[in-house]
This record gives C-alpha cells, sequence and structure tokens, in this order.
C-alpha cells in the first residue's frame, strides 16, 4: 500500500516524464494493436478468400509427387494422379475434423491455333461440387456457369484481356452475343470488326498421352475475391480434362459395348486369329467397324460416377476452430496407417509463392511493430534511468533510514507499470476501439495486386479479437519489464553514501 | 554500557591516482544515553565518521561495534535492518520524501518495519504524538515543500526517533537553520534524550551549541584530537 501510493504521487509529481514515457507506451501500443488486428484481419482474409474459397486447408496428393508447391506450380507441371481416390474418399468421410472435401484435376494447357504459344493454368471438377464446398467463390460476368454433365471452358475476365492482347480475338460465350459493356479499351477500339471467338482448341501440356480437344466457352467469370491474383485460373469439367490429359474417364469406365464387340471381347485368341476368315470383307467384326464403334461420339447411357476416374488432388475443408498443423498430422497418419500412397500438404505448402507472398507481409508488419517497441523500450529505458539518477537523494535516504533493495525494486517497478498499465492500456483500448470501427466499414485495396494479397480479398477488415488484445497485453508487459530492468539496476544500486556524495 | 565502540578505525577514498585518508585510526567509544558532539573543521572526517557509525559507510580498517556486535562483515540487508530498528538519522539538507505529508514521513520507517506487528492506528497515533512534541502538530498534513527548514528538520527528528531507536546520528543538524530554530532543535533533541535515554551523536563546527552536549569528541585530519 505504502509502495503503490509513493509510486502514485512520484507519477504526478514528474508529470514532464511521466507524460514522455506514457507517450511512448501510449502509441507503441496503439501501433502494436493496429498491427495486431491488420494482421489478424489479413489472416482471416486469406483464411476466407484463399482457403475456403479455392485451396481448401489441407491438399491430398500422389506421394510421387517431389515437390510442394503442387497448386500454383510456374508453367503448370503436371501432377501424378492420385490413387485409390475412393479409399481416401470413404476415410475422409469419417473424420470428424473435416468439414468437406473435393477431388480436382490441375494442369497447363496450350491453346492451340493462335500466334505462339499460350497456356492456361486449368483446374478440372465437378464444377456443382466446386461451387457447394467453396460457397460459391466463381460467378458468371458473361453466359452461364458449368452444371453437372456439362463440358466446356469457364475463362476469367482479367485472362480474356490477356488472351486479346496476345492473340488479337475477343472470348465469347457459345451462344451468346457480344457484350460491349463489358469489353477493354482495345477490343472497344477494333469495333465493328472485333474478332470473336467462342472456344478454343487446347492440348494438355507436358503429360505425354495428353490429346487435343475443342472446348466451347460456356462462360466469363471472376472470383468473387482475389481475382486479380487467381485471374489465369480456368475452369473445365472434369471429363473434358481428363480427355485432353489423356487420363482414364469415368465415361471409359460405363463404356457400353455393342453385343458384337462383347462377343469379340469374349472370344478366345484361337476364335479370334486362327482363322484366315477374319479378315474375308462383309463381316460385321472388322477391325475398321471395331474402330469405328469405339470412336463413337455416342456417350453412355448409364450414370456416370466421375469418383472412379482420376484426379491429382483433393482439396480438405476443416471444420472452423481446428488447428491446422493438428488435422495435417492426423491425416498424414491416417493415410499412412491405411497404406495409402498420399502425400499430405497444408494449404501454405501447396500453394509456394502465393502463401509465402502474403506470409511475407505479415513478417514485415511484425517486425515493424517490434522494430517499433525496441525503439520505444531504448527510449523509456534511458528515461527512467535518467529518472533514477536523477532521484538518488529521494533513494539514498530511503535506503539510510531502513529500506531494503526490495523496496526500492517494488516501488519502481509499480511506477512503470501504472504508467504502463494507464497510457499502455489506453493505447490497446483506443486501438481495439478503431479495428472495431474499421471492422464492418472494411478498407478496399482499390486495384492493387499487392494491396489484395497482403489484405487477403479485396476489402480489408481489421479485426481484433481476444486473443489479440491479450497478446497486446502481454507485449506490453513483455516491454514494460525490459525498459523498466536497467533502471531497476541503477536505483538499486544507490546506496546513501552515494545521496551524501550527491549532496 | 557502550552502544558504539571504534577500534583503530581507518577509511580510505580514492580521489584519481591518490587516496585521501578520511580516518587515519579513530578509536572511540558511547555509552548509552550519551549526548555526544563531534566537532572540527570543515574536511577533519566528521560526516566520515558519523557514516560509519551508522553503518552507510564501510571502514577501510578497523572495527566498528554496534551493542557490542561487529557490524563490519554485515550483509547488505543486515546493515539496513540494523539501521531500520537501532539507527535513526537526522541529515543535514536532504531528509524527507517529497511526496509524502510530515505525518506519511514520519510513519515511513514504522510502515517498513513489518515484524512490529503495529496497526496502521497505532502508527498515525506515534507519528502525530512525535509531531505534536517537535510542535509540529499543525503542519503535519503539509508536504514537505510547504514546510520551513526548521520544520523539516523537525519533521526528520521526529522520524528519527518515531522507531524507538538506541542511537540517533545528526550530521550538522542546524547548519542550514537559523541559530534560533537550531537551537530549539537542539533543545528538543536534548529533551529526548533525556526523557527517552536515546543516545545522540550529532557533528557540528558551532561552538555555541556545545552547551548541550555531555561528551564531546574533537576530531582533525582524520584523527582524534582529544
Amino acid at each position: 500500500m505504502l509502495v503503490f501510493k509513493i509510486a502514485w504521487r512520484n507519477i504526478l509529481r514528474h508529470k514532464g516524464k511521466s507524460i514522455i514515457i506514457g507517450s511512448i507506451l501510449f502509441l507503441g501500443a496503439l501501433i502494436m494493436t493496429l498491427g495486431n488486428a491488420t494482421a489478424i484481419g489479413m489472416q482471416k482474409g486469406v483464411e476466407e478468400n484463399i482457403v475456403r474459397g479455392f485451396t481448401g486447408h489441407i491438399i491430398l496428393v500422389s506421394d510421387q509427387e517431389t515437390k510442394d508447391n503442387v497448386l500454383f506450380t510456374p508453367m503448370a507441371k503436371p501432377l501424378k494422379i492420385l490413387r485409390d481416390y475412393d479409399k481416401i474418399s470413404a476415410l475422409l468421410r469419417q473424420q470428424d475434423y473435416v468439414k468437406d472435401f473435393i477431388p480436382m484435376t490441375r494442369g497447363g494447357v496450350a491453346i492451340l491455333g493462335g500466334s505462339g504459344m499460350n497456356f492456361l493454368l486449368t483446374f478440372g471438377c465437378n464444377f456443382d461440387d466446386f461451387q457447394r464446398v467453396f460457397g460459391n467463390p466463381v460467378e458468371a460476368v458473361e453466359g452461364q456457369l458449368l452444371t453437372n454433365g456439362d463440358h466446356g471452358l469457364l475463362i476469367n475476365e482479367k485472362s480474356r484481356q490477356n488472351q486479346h492482347k496476345m492473340q488479337g480475338y475477343w472470348l465469347v460465350p457459345a451462344g451468346y452475343d457480344l457484350n460491349r459493356d463489358n469489353l477493354s479499351e482495345e477490343a472497344r477500339s477494333e469495333l465493328p470488326g472485333l474478332p470473336q471467338k467462342s472456344d478454343l482448341a487446347l492440348g494438355g501440356f507436358g503429360e505425354p498421352n495428353s490429346t487435343d480437344l475443342t472446348l466451347p466457352i460456356r462462360a466469363i467469370t471472376r472470383f468473387k475475391s482475389l481475382n486479380n491474383l487467381m485471374q489465369e485460373i480456368s475452369i473445365m469439367d472434369i471429363e473434358s480434362f481428363r480427355q485432353i490429359f489423356g487420363y482414364y474417364t469415368a465415361a471409359d469406365l460405363v463404356q457400353e459395348l455393342p453385343p458384337e464387340q462383347e462377343r469379340l471381347l469374349a472370344s478366345g485368341e484361337e476364335d479370334l486369329f486362327g482363322s484366315a476368315d477374319i479378315f474375308s470383307t462383309g463381316s460385321s467384326s472388322t477391325v475398321a467397324e471395331l474402330e469405328k464403334t469405339i470412336h463413337a461420339e455416342a456417350r453412355p447411357s448409364a450414370k456416370i460416377n466421375y469418383d472412379n476416374a482420376a484426379y491429382n488432388y483433393v482439396s480438405v475443408l476443416l471444420k472452423p476452430g481446428e488447428d491446422l498443423g493438428a488435422a495435417v498430422a492426423r491425416t498424414r497418419e491416417l493415410m499412412k496407417d491405411n497404406g495409402l500412397p498420399v502425400k499430405v500438404l497444408s494449404w501454405k505448402q501447396a500453394s509456394g509463392q502465393v502463401a509465402q507472398i502474403s506470409d511475407i507481409l505479415r513478417v514485415v508488419i511484425n517486425v515493424f511493430v517490434i522494430l517499433l517497441f525496441f525503439v520505444a523500450v531504448i527510449i523509456i529505458m534511458n528515461t527512467l534511468s535518467m529518472t533514477a539518477m536523477e532521484r538518488t537523494e529521494e533513494f539514498g535516504m530511503m535506503r539510510a533510514v531502513g529500506a531494503r533493495k526490495g523496496f526500492i525494486t517494488r516501488m519502481f517497478l509499480s511506477e512503470t507499470l501504472a504508467l504502463s498499465a494507464i497510457f499502455g492500456g489506453a493505447g490497446i483500448l483506443i486501438g481495439a476501439l478503431v479495428a472495431w470501427i474499421f471492422h464492418p466499414l472494411g478498407i478496399s485495396s482499390g486495384d492493387s495486386e499487392i494491396l489484395e494479397l497482403l489484405f487477403g480479398g479485396e476489402v480489408f477488415q481489421p479485426t481484433l479479437g481476444v486473443g489479440g488484445v491479450v497478446g497486446g497485453i502481454a507485449a506490453l508487459g513483455v516491454v514494460t519489464v525490459l525498459a523498466v530492468l536497467y533502471p531497476l539496476f541503477v536505483a538499486r544500486r544507490i546506496t546513501p553514501l552515494d545521496a551524501i556524495n550527491r549532496h | 554500557m557502550n552502544v558504539i565502540e571504534l577500534e583503530n578505525v581507518k577509511k580510505d577514498y580514492p580521489l584519481g591516482a591518490t587516496t585521501v585518508h578520511a580516518l587515519r585510526g579513530v578509536s572511540l567509544a558511547i555509552k548509552e544515553g550519551d549526548f555526544i558532539s563531534i566537532v572540527g573543521p570543515s574536511g577533519s572526517g566528521k560526516t566520515t565518521l558519523l557514516n560509519i557509525i551508522g553503518c552507510i559507510d564501510n571502514a577501510t580498517e578497523g572495527s566498528v561495534k554496534i551493542h557490542g556486535k561487529e557490524v563490519t562483515t554485515h550483509s547488505d540487508r543486515r546493515l539496513t535492518d540494523l539501521r531500520l530498528h537501532t539507527i535513526g538519522f537526522i541529515f543535514q539538507t536532504f531528509n524527507l520524501i517529497p511526496v509524502l505529508s510530515a505525518r506519511e514521513n514520519v510513519e515511513f520507517p514504522l510502515l517498513l518495519m513489518k515484524k512490529e506487528n503495529l496497526t496502521n492506528k497505532e502508527i498515525r497515533r506515534r507519528a502525530e504524538k512525535l509531531l505534536e512534541e517537535v510542535g509540529l502538530k499543525e503542519q503535519m498534513n503539509q508536504k514537505p515543500f510547504e514546510l520551513s527548514g526548521g520544520q523539516r528538520q523537525r519533521v526528520a527528528i521526529a522520524r528519527a526517533l518515531v522507531t524507538k531507536p538506541a542511537i540517533v546520528l545528526a550530521d550538522e543538524p542546524t547548519a542550514n537553520l537559523d541559530s534560533e530554530t537550531g537551537e530549539m532543535i537542539l533543545k528538543q533533541m536534548k529533551e529526548l534524550n533525556l526523557l527517552e535515554k536515546t543516545t545522540f551523536v550529532f557533528s557540528t563546527h558551532d561552538p555555541d551549541i556545545l552547551k548541550y552536549a555531555n561528551g564531546v569528541l574533537k576530531i582533525k585530519d582524520g584523527l582524534m584530537a582529544s
């Protein structure tokens, strides 16, 4: 009680110094709180827009993959086929931490027939499932989004502009007229003779079994969030992707063979090749006819189970509140225990530079805050040391009449902690208030890709939960203790004799 | 019974490349209830001697005993406790805690003495009684900066006595006071000496106040003159 009384009165007595130290603590706490709110807001933005909108938290790929950066690989190097998807999906369904999951393919396709080589980073999926799992992240600017069973391509509006610059034509969804409102400035200048296309001839890139396929443009799209960041991503139906890359398609599995082919498949080798009759004309089972049947355009009448065929990876979304690291570890163990040839990656590992840039920017903010605190510690330490030396007579007299070093310690600490609590507390409070006010308003990134990445979306919402406030208080405590250590050492060393000599 | 015994105490201070010999082998003994004045010219070693007796400075050589116990080997903590419980100090000028009132300044040593188990009410009562005795009943709630030099010295006397110490040390307690106030303070010290049997040792270079002392120790060039 005596200690607090003296400490409090000393704060009031040395108003100038108290205000200097208090102001530094206030500013430090305010900037730290806003920095925290920014970092947490960015984290949440990334979580909402990249993870919950496109990548998922966990990515499962083939254990044959040598690199982790599987989603946004430069030049879209082909991924290995993920084996045993049926078993993987059965296991994932049983896990309490898994909210949902979706199998996908990913590859680079070359646009054929134009001038020079032009690539699209393409993802294949059952688009209805994609929209459901990721909360409808893609919207149509023109045309109609894919629905189950549709074949075709969804091209990003930014990608369309790039195609126009490189190839000279303007992509328009098949069956739709040119929408003049969405034309770029360059395209508009070419009217009325602007070349238009509604389909693209595509070839799988880097895959030896790939084939060429012409696909209709179904829609010009945009991602609701982070569209600048993901503008090069095109989406096509899973079966078209498989055909282009020469994967085993679901349709292959349910192909209904005509009776003639069934009879041939059931025949023994002797029956087929033991007689020269097979080359006789007029036979209904000639090779030519067989080939014709196999290459027929007709689709099977039986229902297609897309899950039976090839995928490159599975995106897994976790339930809210689940710890990513723990979930990755559990999934790894799960796959290993069941002997599945799967490599389990976190979204950050799988996203490569996309996640790293966001992390780097966050580290920059944290480093700035740490530097700020370092400067604050130095200034406060210096001011407190001067204060301690100026109070030599007071401390020396207290020691002379019987105050132990512990008393001086408690008194000096109380003064500094009180300043820290009052001014630093005000900084945290006002910082939290600013974050709370700006959270619903949001801060737009404009059209800046860097800001969009930094914000984790097109609109940044500073967010500060209880954890952020508690973290801020802890950081303020650390700063205060660090700043007071040396001055305390100085104050404790003052003896009654120092006071007499000084006098 | 001797409360203070010094045997061949020497004190050297380094001063640049040279050494100052502040005390060159002082021996003395002071009995309980003595009212002793240490006199000598400036720089003779009066303050150094008081500091060593009061355990706020260490002797370079020799023996210092308080109540028969050697204190030169005590730790800082034991010396601090000894000052709190056994010795009262009245310094020349810097005496009081600026943020505390006169009464709170007097209460301060008692509040440090946790083992006495005094209640806050008893502490307050004792402080107020002493302030009354030194004539500061009306000023007990005033801060040091609101008091005159003489009033501050009287608060310091009250604080020095509040723990009922065996020894009170005063370093030129009247040096910064006018003669009237100085005499009044010495009278009060003498009254308390007679009343409480407290041993007083004070330094002075004013021959007019020696009449109050029942013993005078003369010091010159770090040696006892008589």
